[in-house]
């Protein structure tokens, strides 16, 4: 029932409950769009302070916010471009910072366990061994346990280009990397460079190791590995999430590519909006081909397309990070392709019996969540004929309702 | 493939399955992500309290652009519900906002067996007695609980022997 949960759509209910990771489902949620729940896109901002996609925003027709219902107007639409880069960082972070989280809550677990399980060998051992970590490695297990622990964690530093960050510096990890050092991989930070290069100890740059006297006689500045390398990784990375073809595969783009696959430029004007009521089909066609845009269809079908490539080019010039025109229409025939899927229709009698043991399950899910009374009346499972309450019509059990349930509003 | 309806329905499954409000739980048909089935648990300190009162939600690509079609499959007494089984209520009509979720729409529907509006009366019947005689309401909506408890065949059975309730 529940494979719907397996799949890859990312969500704030990812990270653990506040009580384990405090803010983090807050901060995942905040930097979604209240409408479609994706991390925003091209995020955009009206006065009230709420903030939207861009391509979300376009179909509110209702002139107001559709958190607050403050009143906004399209003219009052302006983009975000700071929750935008907060946005692109946490896009970044978001595997990382899960990955670290969802260690820390697997140790935790397998502290609980340790904790709940009775001493193996020698009481002292394990009373000691919980009380200071650095004895645990004394039992062959528990080191298993934390060098693993270790060698997550550094090869995603490693990965991330975080490990001058210090992240495992804090709390408690600190002994886990003691520990770690004494099995095989050092978990220095320094994992994820070469070993021909060392931090600088007075900038804490990356230098080559031959060179490191040569840099630090130059006051730190010669032989510093080169900044504009890195920006071009982070960069190729950013590329690699957005999709955008500039970035992310720079090697890709030839010359066999045209005008429709470069990003939309600069300098493009936002097209304008169209009064539709007086136009004939025939203009409609005309105007879809100067897009460039299929113009097969009625009418409706005609004038939809029109206005919805409208939203989707006007939504993407709100973007710094901008889809080429050929992903515009990717994205225009998959709104397409999905608003022909008809409404399910439903036989409701022949529903319900059928679906008779997912509502039973629903049912007992619903009465473990409902709030606890003071007194629980007879149970429902019992069937109606354990109630008090009769179904037919005999006025005397009236009364008898009335009186069990002394908190109830009745008129006089 | 993964519209943005589909997706956004996942997120909401996963929402109200990690931290469902109280009495309320709902899942996603396993072959077909637009339709759901709910069940609300009858609130405490209302005519409904104990009800198991079970609902079938009809979602549209328009989603959530537009909401989706809600209905009681059981069967109920409520000013604001109409004979079969659909809601008057005005956030999936005209006051509906497309951040609304799945568990935004049991919760509202939760707190309107809490609170009818017998202004907007979609059951007239149920509107007057809520109105003006409340202890045949009440007796009436006792009814609808007692009938939420039974299985689909039972409700059947009982629909053609007494025909009067």
């Amino acid at each position: 029932m529940s494979n719907f949960l397996d799949e890859d759509v990312p969500s704030p209910e990812d990270f653990p409950p506040p009580s384990n990771a405090p803010g983090l489902r807050e901060l995942d949620e905040a930097l979604r769009c209240n409408i479609c729940k994706e991390l925003y896109s091209a995020p955009v901002t009206i006065p009230c302070g709420h903030c939207f996609c861009s391509l979300e925003l376009p179909r509110l027709a209702k002139q107001e916010c559709p958190v607050c219902r403050a009143p906004a107007n399209e003219s009052q639409i302006r983009k975000n471009a700071k929750l935008e880069d907060a946005v692109r960082a946490w896009n970044l972070a978001r595997p990382l910072v899960l990955n670290l989280v969802k260690e820390e809550e697997r140790r935790r677990k397998r502290k609980e366990a340790r904790q709940s399980t009775p001493p193996p060998v020698d009481g002292y051992r394990n009373r000691v061994g919980q009380a200071s970590p650095k004895k645990r490695k004394l039992s062959p297990q528990t080191d298993g346990e934390e060098s693993d622990v270790v060698e997550v964690t550094a090869s995603q530093l490693a990965k991330s280009n975080l490990a001058g960050f210090g992240i495992i510096e804090d709390k408690g990890k600190r002994r886990t990397r003691s520990e770690g050092r004494s099995s095989s991989p050092p978990p220095r930070p320094s994992s994820s460079k070469s070993p021909q290069e060392a931090t600088c100890p007075s900038c804490g740059k990356m230098v080559p190791f031959s060179t490191i006297n040569d840099h630090l006689d130059s006051g730190c500045k010669l032989y510093l590995k080169s900044d504009a390398k890195q920006k071009q990784k982070q960069k190729d990375g950013w590329g690699n999430i957005f999709g955008n073809p500039e970035t992310g595969s720079s090697k890709a783009k030839g010359k066999g590519r045209s005008r429709e696959d470069l990003p939309i430029e600069d300098t493009a004007e936002p097209l304008p909006k169209v009064s539709y009521g007086t136009l004939k089909p025939k203009r409609l066609k005309e105007m879809l081909q100067e897009l460039d845009l299929p113009s097969t269809g009625e009418r409706d079908v005609l004038q939809a397309r029109h206005q919805r490539w409208i939203i989707i080019f006007n939504a993407n010039l709100d973007a710094s990070e901008r889809k080429s025109t050929n992903q515009l229409k990717q994205d225009l025939a998959a709104w397409e392709k999905a608003k022909q899927s008809k409404k399910p229709t439903v036989d409701e009698k022949k529903y319900e019996r059928e679906n008779h043991q997912v509502y039973a399950d629903l049912i007992a899910r619903a009465k473990a969540s409902a709030p606890p009374k003071a007194q629980p009346r007879s149970s429902p499972n019992e069937g109606p004929l354990s109630s008090p309450i009769s179904v037919d019509g005999d006025s005397s059990s009236d009364t008898a309702t009335l009186d069990e349930k002394p908190g109830m509003e009745v008129d006089p | 493939m993964s519209t943005n309806c589909r997706r956004r329905l996942i997120r909401d499954f996963k929402r109200l399955s990690t931290d469902p409000p109280g009495g309320i739980s709902g899942s996603p048909c396993p072959d077909n992500i637009m339709l759901w089935n709910a069940v609300i648990f009858g609130p405490a300190d209302t005519p409904f309290e104990d009800g198991t009162f079970k609902l079938l939600l009809t979602f549209e690509e328009t989603y959530p652009t537009k909401p989706p079609t809600v209905k009681f499959l059981s069967r109920m007494f409520h000013p604001n519900v109409y004979a079969n089984g659909e809601l008057c209520l005005d956030i999936l009509q005209n006051r509906w906002s497309p951040t609304y979720d799945v568990a935004a729409i049991l919760t509202s529907i939760q707190s309107l067996l809490h609170d009818p509006n017998p202004n907007s009366p979609a059951n007239a019947e149920a509107a007057q007695l809520y109105r003006e005689n409340m202890k045949e309401y009440v007796r009436r909506v006792r009814a609808t609980v007692e009938e939420s408890w039974l299985d689909p065949e039972e409700h059947e059975k009982m629909a053609e022997g007494a025909s009067g309730v």
